[in-house]
């Protein structure tokens, strides 16, 4: 890879999608990919020396994430308003999965950015425990710990409501 | 693989359509207005320097994709002077932002003022046409180096505001190598917007030659003392000096003026002349000894900037021991 400007050329779209996952908002994910373009910039020669420019992007972007812990990770709510948060039927409909989903990506907000981060690699990224540990910088076993800990913090907060079979 | 997971991947996939779209790497390395939520970096320079680098190269140099990137060169204005960091920091988002006592953690840092500005010099195949090559008379060394002169890639400068400088403006600067690696010097490079570059006043120089003396030099080891000018090797003794063989003392040893500047004594004066050759003469020695002032140099080991009296006694005394 010749320059970052190829790099973000090629794959820029999908980096900021990944942003976008695991931050949460579209603001967040931009000032996600601003301080990964400042790192990659800052390491180029490293990054180009990489055997996949993309996964060492990657792999500054989610350690970026998971290294701030302050950072805010908000969640945008499309569907309606806060009231997401609470039980709602999802019942069998089309507009039901729809607040299904929207509840579940806000709720994603709730996961601590190393549960959030497991689960974006793992079902967004679909990448194995091994995988998503090695863009982690950590061992499957914290992977799959984490990854358990978000689903059971998802299920709780979802909980048995009505309609709803998470 | 249970619902959730299912409904996981279903919910990214449906998101994906949500994420913004990507912008021109130019705009994440920093000519975008700061948001309060934004958090720039040390690559990062305020939009104010882009603007001057329009003027400076033309707007062509500035496109992206353009054939080859043209450095900004900085305007070569003298004698700018002003008052604490050359650039505002409030919105930099920095390892260690500036304080004095983080000032060790920099790799070199030196007083120096400007000589020359021109193209930057340390970039690998990255964006630098918001950099200049500063080059310094160096006036005093801190840490990490001893050259009478060196070139620093830094924000290219401004005329006026934050972030001006040029030639004839002197400077305290900080940074390090740019790629990593042992010299602390090579493609030396200080981002500025974490506030590591001073206009230059003697108290501030005072508390960097502080800051530098009293931690930065005190993990050395005993062999890596850096080098100034002169040939002189300089440093702090590591646990004041106990057990350290003479050979391994460096020629200036940094010691705490009477007035309480940081500064350097000569080896020479910190031995007190040959060791004694015998116990019976040490004991003379120490009989007949007088406390003795001796001067306190810069680590140029030229520049007086203290006295310390080296009194009958003191511990350094004890260093004399092989």
């Amino acid at each position: 890879m010749e320059s970052l400007e190829a790099l973000m050329a090629a794959h820029g779209a999908a980096l900021l999608r990944l942003a976008f996952m695991l931050s949460g908002s579209a603001d967040a994910a931009q000032d996600l990919m601003q301080d990964t373009c400042v790192k990659l910039h800052r390491h180029w020669p490293k990054v180009a020396r990489a055997d996949s420019p993309l996964a060492y992007a990657k792999k500054v972007m989610v350690n970026e994430y998971t290294r701030n812990a302050t950072r805010k990770v908000s969640s945008e709510i499309s569907v309606s308003d806060p009231a997401l948060l609470a039980r709602e039927p999802a019942g069998g409909s089309f507009e039901g999965h729809l607040v299904e989903r929207d509840r579940l990506w806000t709720l994603l907000g709730t996961l601590s950015p190393a549960e959030r981060a497991a689960v974006v690699l793992r079902y967004y990224e679909d990448l194995s425990d091994t995988q998503a540990a090695a863009l982690l910088g950590c061992r499957a076993s914290t992977v799959r710990s984490n990854t358990a800990r978000a689903l059971a913090r998802l299920r709780r907060a979802v909980g048995a409501g009505e309609g709803v079979s998470l | 693989m249970s619902d959730l997971e299912r409904q996981l991947r279903d919910m990214f996939h449906d998101r994906e359509t949500q994420a913004p779209a990507a912008r021109p790497v130019s705009e994440y390395l920093g000519d975008q207005p700061v948001k309060s939520s934004r958090r720039w970096q040390w690559l990062a320079v305020p939009a104010a320097v882009v603007v001057t680098a329009a003027v400076v190269v033309g707007v062509a140099a500035l496109s992206v994709s353009g054939p080859s990137r043209q450095p900004a060169a900085g305007p070569a204005v003298s004698g700018i002077r002003g008052e604490g960091p050359v650039w505002d920091s409030a919105t930099a988002d920095c390892d260690w932002p500036y304080a004095v006592e983080y000032l060790p953690k920099k790799d070199f840092a030196f007083d120096g003022t400007v000589t020359a500005i021109g193209p930057a010099q340390s970039g690998g195949p990255g964006d630098d046409r918001y950099l200049s090559a500063v080059t310094f008379t160096v006036n005093e060394w801190f840490l990490g180096g001893s050259a009478p002169s060196l070139t620093v890639d830094m924000p290219t400068p401004q005329e006026s505001g934050s972030g001006a400088y040029g030639t004839g403006t002197r400077l305290l600067v900080a940074g390090g190598p740019r790629w990593g690696g042992p010299d602390p010097t090579a493609d030396a490079f200080a981002g500025g917007a974490c506030g590591y570059v001073v206009y230059w006043d003697a108290q501030t120089a005072d508390a960097w030659r502080t800051a530098s003396i009293a931690t930065g030099d005190i993990n050395q080891e005993e062999t890596s003392y850096p080098t100034n000018a002169s040939g002189q090797t300089y440093g702090n003794l590591p646990n004041s000096g106990e057990g350290m063989r003479t050979e391994d003392i460096p020629d200036l040893i940094g010691v705490k003026g009477n007035s309480g500047l940081y500064g350097y004594i000569t080896k020479h004066a910190f031995l007190g002349g040959p060791p004694p050759a015998n116990p019976s003469q040490a004991l003379e020695n120490q009989a007949t000894a007088s406390p003795v002032t001796v001067p306190v140099y810069a680590s140029d080991g030229v520049t007086i900037i203290d006295y310390f009296t080296i009194g009958v006694g003191e511990p350094v005394t004890e260093l004399n021991q092989p």
